[in-house]
């Protein structure tokens, strides 16, 4: 690995089995990795969670529907929106979290 | 190269990759890369699964706007009292073309309507007027025949009911029940 390569970063020694005097390889992430794992698990239950909410809503809604109730109509449809907005907005900070930071001086 | 990934990848024991067995030389999988971006697809497919459901919500909102704005049923005759015996069913389609229905006369004063779709997965329903119910053959559902209301078997709403008027000894159909 060439010099330019090895950086002194404390925020990515923070949490790991490395010293501070110890070269460590430049990941260009926001978060160190076991953190990330752990954002991401947090994330993927979370997005999990809110998909299970929207399937028994829509069963829900369909079944009242069919029956002849059309209060739950609307209210179902806003609640499954902001579900999906929710969601999407969970999937664009996981895509965030995989951006590289900005530069860090060593 | 094998420098860097030994630096980077940590193998799932956290043992340097000179000891892994060989198929892990065999196959050098980044396994840190990896697993980020397996769990990262699969977020994203779910986001996909959770469009597909707010979809299915909008669908439903339209249909539901659809059926505010559709005109009331028109009354429809069916049949004269007379031609229909006490114990015997009549089929016709009401509101619809696409609705089938079925009338039973349950004795001499009493008729019943109902949809002859299943609440359950839209088979036929079979009138038993002797054992009082509607029985689907399908999976072996039974609604009561006053009623409607499921019995036995998989179906949990009860069928939809048809309102029916008698005028002048002719039987209509005014209008549809949808029940929960």
């Amino acid at each position: 690995m060439k010099d330019s390569e090895r950086i002194y970063n404390a925020e990515h020694i923070a949490g790991t089995d490395q010293r501070v005097d110890e070269p460590v390889v430049r990941t260009g992430r926001r978060f160190p990795r076991h953190q990330r794992v752990t954002i991401t698990q947090a994330i993927l239950l979370f997005v999990l969670v809110l998909v299970l909410c929207q399937l028994w809503l829509f069963t829900a809604t369909l079944n009242a529907y069919l029956g002849g109730d059309n209060n739950v109509v609307w209210p179902g449809a806003i609640a499954s929106i902001a579900c999906l907005a929710l969601n999407a907005g969970l999937l664009r900070y996981l895509y965030w979290l995989e951006q590289p930071a900005a530069p860090v001086q060593s | 190269m094998s420098d860097q990934r030994q630096t980077e990848s940590k193998m799932p024991d956290s043992r340097p990759l000179d000891v892994q067995p060989k198929w892990r030389h065999d196959f050098p999988v980044d396994v840190a890369r990896e697993e980020d971006i397996e769990r990262r697809d699969f977020v994203k497919f779910m986001v996909l699964v959770s469009a597909a459901f707010a979809t299915g919500q909008v669908w439903v909102v339209a249909k539901e706007m659809r059926r505010r704005g559709a005109e009331p049923d028109a009354p429809t005759a069916l049949a004269k009292v007379s031609d229909i015996a006490v114990g015997s069913a009549h089929s016709f389609n009401y509101p619809t073309d696409h609705d089938p229905a079925i009338l039973v006369r349950v004795d001499e004063k009493t008729f019943l309507a109902y949809h002859q779709k299943c609440t359950h997965l839209s088979c036929a329903v079979i009138p038993q007027v002797e054992q009082n119910c509607f029985f689907c053959p399908c999976h072996e559902g039974r609604f009561d025949m006053l009623t409607g209301e499921p019995t036995a078997g998989p179906p949990r709403r009860p069928l939809p009911r048809v309102k029916l008027e008698v005028r002048n000894g002719t039987i209509y159909a005014t209008g549809v029940e949808l029940r929960t």
